[in-house]
């Protein structure tokens, strides 16, 4: 049984799997502090014991800073005090996963505040992602050149007109699940070396310039 | 009475920390990470330079608390972790991870306030403590005094109207070309200066209050410095080697208001016993004049040990077992405030 957590964006959600069979449940409404309860409540409605977790897997973003954070530090002590493997996965790869029909490209889109956004590309080829551009931060008056015709996740402002869109660019737990499970993940607990760090995709630098001025 | 080690943890600023405090009070281990210097050629914490240090630190303080003691997770008797006041962000991550610890291992969690914690890390060494008392709290991000009734009651009676005095400290050595932080620096850079060279006034506001203010003196240092209406662009005026005359003066005046305002609140309250803590009370000119004015005024000053000044997760480990003995306890709920 694996744990997923994805907390990149203003909706959090965790999910409870195995290959065939996925819980998940949205605690957007209590903030990041109410990760652990609502984890605590899953399991218990699902009468699976924290001992049957094999393995956690992490949202790493492009996302909210605070949100990973608080994802990955459960994730790291979860981990540790269960003595079970944690690594992460990319939030907006696993959102192309499950949003990306075959055959096709699709974009994804983020607010990243500062008059940036988020965005990456990827191409779905049946079971496999193939990443065409990494994420990255792009004004907002760049995306519609990068998007073209071609699918997209995120706000409309930014998709040109005619695109298929799809607003909700932000995966869900389910969606690192599944996304972990076509990579080589198993509900045993085998695959983890294929994932990322457990720490937030930083796409910003910590801080930009040293303070000059006596405040 | 009898309560199994406690695990604190503490990242509400810029040290990620977890010890194990035992039976009276005994530090069982402590492990700090101090981010100083990430922080150190911004002049102050960068909250985000400080979210991503914690991360990255938690689990292994966390480990190396456990292995120091060694202990392991059957050991324990709760977890304790700064939940208030702090960076909010930093906060989340020890809170997190506080949380995750207790519900893996089925132990009780409680959250601590930090500025308790540091009245407590003065408490710890009292074999008998007597109370009430009159607590200052003085730090980077706080100066406030307080009447402590026990180590779980805190009213406040004054706090800062503007810098604390740590913050105070380390403007004033940015502005006198030091490191950071300021405290250390000018402390080191005064060691051998004149505390009365330049005589800025104390800042002891009306007679009766318990409040403090640093910006003025602040300003009276750039003026000193830069003359009469100076900027921070603008040449000294006075020589540099008055260096040490001017660390050892500001630093005295922050020291003597401190104490000063120490004797207000014994002689208003009637309390004649201080508890001093926080990152400033390392501070050693502030030891020596705190000691002269309470042998002055009649009243004893109780200092937190120097290792417990700074943050640390001694301090909240303490307390925490204080509160389980008191039958606290928070649940998976618990959440986080940057002040109160």
């Amino acid at each position: 049984m694996l744990l997923a957590l994805e907390l990149s964006g203003a909706r959090n959600t965790l999910a409870l799997g195995t290959e065939t069979q996925i819980w998940s449940a949205d605690f957007s409404s209590q903030r990041g502090v109410g990760l652990m309860a609502a984890m605590h409540n899953l399991l218990a409605e699902q009468k699976i014991e924290k001992s049957d977790l094999r393995g956690i897997l992490l949202g790493l973003g492009p996302g909210s800073y605070t949100g990973l954070r608080i994802a990955c530090s459960a994730g790291i002590m979860l981990g540790y005090s269960l003595q079970i493997p944690c690594c992460g996965l990319c939030s907006f790869a696993a959102a192309a996963f499950t949003h990306c029909p075959p055959g096709e490209s699709i974009h994804l889109a983020l607010n990243a505040y500062r008059q940036q956004v988020y965005h990456a590309c990827y191409r779905r080829q049946e079971s496999d992602l193939e990443e065409l551009t990494a994420p990255h931060l792009c004004t907002p008056q760049e995306i519609a050149e990068l998007i073209g015709s071609n699918c997209f996740l995120g706000e409309k402002k930014w998709a040109p007109q005619g695109v298929v869109i799809q607003q909700d660019c932000q995966a869900h737990a389910e969606d690192i699940l599944t996304y972990a499970f076509s990579l080589g993940f198993h509900a045993d607990g085998a695959g983890f070396e294929n994932g990322l760090p457990p720490e937030p995709l930083y796409l910003r630098p910590a801080a930009f310039r040293p303070k000059d001025r006596i405040e | 009475m009898s309560f199994a080690p406690v695990l604190g943890l503490e990242s509400s600023c810029d040290e990620t920390a977890a010890a194990l405090v035992g039976a009276d009070n005994k530090v069982l281990s402590s492990v700090v990470h101090s981010q100083i210097d990430q922080h150190a050629a911004w002049g102050g914490v960068v909250p985000e330079i400080a979210g991503r240090s914690h991360l990255r630190s938690i689990r292994p303080v966390v480990e190396q608390a456990l292995e120091h003691a060694g202990l392991t997770a059957k050991d324990l008797g709760g977890i304790a972790v700064t939940n208030r006041p702090g960076l909010l962000g930093s906060l989340l991550i020890g809170t997190t991870a506080a949380k995750a610890l207790a519900y893996a291992w089925n132990l009780p969690l409680v959250g601590v306030h930090h500025i308790e914690a540091h009245s407590y890390a003065a408490l710890m060494p009292l074999a008998a403590p007597h109370f009430p008392y009159i607590t200052l709290i003085v730090s980077g991000g706080h100066t406030s005094l307080y009447r402590t009734d026990s180590p779980l009651q805190m009213k406040l009676l004054g706090s800062t109207l503007d810098d604390a005095a740590g913050e105070a400290l380390d403007k004033a050595a940015k502005m006198l070309g030091l490191g950071y932080p300021g405290g250390p620096a000018i402390q080191q850079a005064g060691a051998s200066g004149n505390p009365q060279a330049f005589p800025f006034r104390l800042p002891l506001l009306a007679a009766d209050s318990l409040d403090f203010s640093f910006s003025g003196l602040k300003t009276a240092l750039l003026y000193t410095i830069k003359g009469p209406g100076g900027t921070t662009a603008d040449p000294w005026i006075v020589p540099h080697d008055c260096l040490p005359d001017l660390c050892a003066s500001f630093e005295s005046t922050i020291a003597r208001t401190l104490a000063r305002k120490c004797r207000r609140a014994c002689e208003q309250t009637g309390i004649p016993r201080v508890l001093i803590g926080g990152g400033v009370a390392c501070n050693l000119r502030l030891r020596q004049v705190m000691a002269e004015e309470a042998n002055k005024a009649g009243f004893q000053a109780h200092f937190a040990p120097a290792e417990y000044c700074t943050d640390n997760a001694v301090m909240i480990a303490g307390l925490g077992r204080a509160m389980f003995l008191h039958g606290q306890s928070d649940d998976l709920n618990l959440d986080v405030a940057a002040s109160g």
